[in-house]
């Protein structure tokens, strides 16, 4: 079987495993639980946004939970997952050839409709429109190589029912504990029939070897923010390291990636409790 | 299986796409395929780090040169996943012994790129780049950077309106960048004027030559690569400027081309097979052909992927990576060095390195500039 035969067939194959309600409302009890003792030595301020990049932070290099993050400025690599994921789709309705000959008719039409509503559906809009050629062209070109592996990846035709591209991350805020919100974040959802469905999550450079709580944590906080439609696994794809890996959801997937989660807050609440070393001349 | 197919000659070509194209294509998504006798197709030039071109050669363009990109002459490399073992085995058996690598700046792990390689393998009076591949500003390093966005931006739209304005522009996204795009900024306007028409000419050439790529063959630009080794400690990476081909299935598919805007050297060759190297561990198979292509002169150096290519590279690899972690090599002082590695005998240095690690070395045959 084709690599690509076979990472269709894992995708769309029925789930694994059951995952009822009960063991979904467990989780959630156990979560909120250890989220009250993990939080209690996070200071004030803004709440603590948990995501992957912060699992992976405080997994492999705690040192930079207490560096504060840079301010936004818009770049190419902030825009090429929400206009690849749009060129993808566009490939998929037979709409273009490949990623190549979608970027640019893609990124003139988000910004012809932004330019006509004025909403912005992709929130770059006004920023790509005011770039001139050479940069553009960057962020047409970051976008292609960021679909171009996903695209690649599955036979798209022969995904049956409804295939979500992107859309608006997964948040679940833990009762009780306002100085936490958990950010989940996936890129192609395919409903299987019934109440699960099958996600994709793409991430760059190689797997680390908490990857398989990783992608559980895509799972948690997907299952967390809609308990009706739990996932049913998550497939994560390493494009630059030609990594496809996956995780069949259980109660016992979904507890890791708690563990993991209060593991993070806490590693974070320490790393920010303390003051920073102060430099002995 | 791929069908058969005979072509790739030395000689030039200005047929369209025409029959010979169809015959080279793969099946269905693959840039090229082919079956003959093996070699390195170079045109416009002899042995690497040679340039004798003859008087009535021309640079090939449009189907001319995707064919020459596209059919190398050689089967494509199977996938052979007992090979890949292997050559993985031989990096990994040689880099078992190493302890802690990498700086804090890498994630505690030494990252393994092609300037570290050739810097470190370099012989004292061919470095021209510190331990981890850093260089000082110069203006062929600008023209070479200026040159890779434009190539990025003809392949993704096109075309190209005023080059060194598209350019720099481009360039402005990476932050990486920075520091460049401002030592241009402050070029004394001679130097400008110098380098915007070597841009400009080069980027004349590259318009009128390269084709436009289908985009069923999933052409796609600055295509990240990576392959962990001694359990994610060690890290190749590379960036290729053009990766054509839907990714490997069972066979080789990919073909990945880099640009140079200076004149040829050994080392090019040495930067290819390492990306073949890092193709070949992260996928089913390895590319089928590597290629550099020199927007100077319109030359393109292609090169089939073969199992002796690849061993060779992982050879290198390996020494390269033990010296950057300061490990025993058991490798000569030099042995690797590419800019040696053509010369009829070893060069002479005329001066010690100094701090910047430049060198005065004469070359016997002026080969490589």
């Amino acid at each position: 079987m084709t690599r690509v035969r076979a990472a269709t067939a894992g995708l769309i194959a029925p789930p694994v495993h059951d995952l009822d309600q009960d063991a979904v409302d467990r989780v959630r009890t156990r979560l909120e639980s250890g989220m009250a003792d993990a939080a209690t030595g996070l200071p004030g301020g803004a709440p603590l946004e948990v995501g992957l990049p912060l699992l992976r932070r405080a997994r492999y290099r705690p040192e930079l939970l207490g560096v504060p993050d840079e301010p936004f400025a818009w770049r190419p690599a902030f825009v090429r997952r929400s206009l690849g994921l749009e060129i993808v789709r566009a490939c998929r309705d037979r709409r273009y050839r490949g990623p190549a000959a979608a970027a640019g008719p893609v990124a003139d039409h988000a910004l012809e409709e932004w330019r006509r509503t004025g909403w912005r559906t992709f929130h770059w809009e006004p920023w790509v429109a005011g770039l001139g050629a050479g940069a553009r062209s960057v962020v047409l070109a970051e976008a292609v190589a960021w679909a171009t592996p996903l695209w690649a990846t599955f036979d798209w035709a022969a995904l049956p029912g409804t295939v979500e591209f992107g859309g608006p991350d997964d948040r679940w805020s833990c009762p009780g504990v306002d100085s936490v919100h958990l950010k989940g974040r996936c890129e192609v959802r395919l409903h299987l029939g019934g109440t699960r469905r099958s996600l994709v999550s793409v991430a760059s450079g190689r797997p680390g070897d908490g990857w398989r709580d990783e992608l559980a944590y895509v799972a948690l906080v997907a299952t967390l923010s809609a308990p009706d439609r739990t996932a049913a696994r998550v497939v994560g794809l390493w494009p630059d390291a030609g990594f496809r890996l996956a995780v069949e959801v259980d109660e016992a997937v979904l507890t890791g990636a708690f563990d993991r989660v209060v593991d993070a807050v806490a590693v974070t609440a320490g790393v920010r409790a303390t003051p920073p070393a102060t430099a002995v001349a | 299986m791929t069908p058969t197919v005979h072509t790739v000659g030395m000689e030039r070509t200005d047929a369209p796409m025409g029959e010979r194209a169809r015959r080279g294509r793969g099946p269905r998504d693959g840039v090229g395929t082919g079956t003959g006798r093996g070699r390195r197709t170079t045109d416009g030039a002899g042995a690497a780090g040679t340039s004798h071109r003859s008087p009535g050669w021309r640079p090939l363009s449009g189907p001319a040169l995707l064919e020459r990109l596209r059919v190398t002459g050689r089967l494509r490399p199977a996938a052979d996943p007992a090979f890949t073992a292997d050559l993985k085995g031989l990096l990994e058996s040689g880099l078992q012994d190493l302890a802690e690598l990498g700086g804090p700046e890498d994630g505690g792990r030494l990252v393994v790129t092609k300037d570290r390689l050739t810097g470190v393998l370099a012989c004292p009076g061919h470095r021209t780049v510190d331990r981890f591949g850093e260089r000082s500003f110069t203006i062929p390093m600008a023209c070479g950077a200026l040159v890779d966005a434009l190539f990025r931006q003809i392949v993704t739209v096109g075309s190209v309106g005023d080059p060194l304005a598209d350019a720099l522009d481009g360039l402005g996204t990476d932050e990486r960048q920075s520091g460049l795009v401002a030592w241009i900024g402050g070029l004394a306007p001679s130097d400008l004027a110098e380098l915007r028409a070597e841009v400009d000419r080069q980027v004349q050439g590259l318009v009128s030559r390269w084709p436009v790529l289908d985009p069923h063959w999933l052409p796609r630009t600055q295509e990240a690569m990576r392959a962990g080794l001694a359990g994610g400690r060690i890290e190749l990476s590379a960036r290729v400027d053009l990766a054509i081909g839907r990714p490997a299935e069972d066979e080789g598919s990919v073909a990945i081309v880099e640009v140079k805007s200076g004149a040829r050297r050994p080392a090019h060759r040495e930067d290819l097979r390492f990306y073949a190297l890092v193709e070949a561990l992260r996928s089913p198979a390895p590319p089928f052909a590597v290629a550099t292509y020199y927007s100077r002169t319109g030359e393109v150096d292609v090169e089939s992927v073969t199992h002796d290519l690849l061993v060779e590279a992982a050879r290198r690899c390996l020494v390269g990576t033990r010296e950057l972690a300061g490990a025993p090599s058991g490798a000569d002082s030099g042995a690797w060095c590419s800019a040696c590695a053509v010369l009829p005998r070893s060069p002479v240095v005329t001066a010690p390195p100094v701090a910047a690690d430049t060198a005065v070395v004469p070359f016997p045959r002026g080969q490589a500039a």
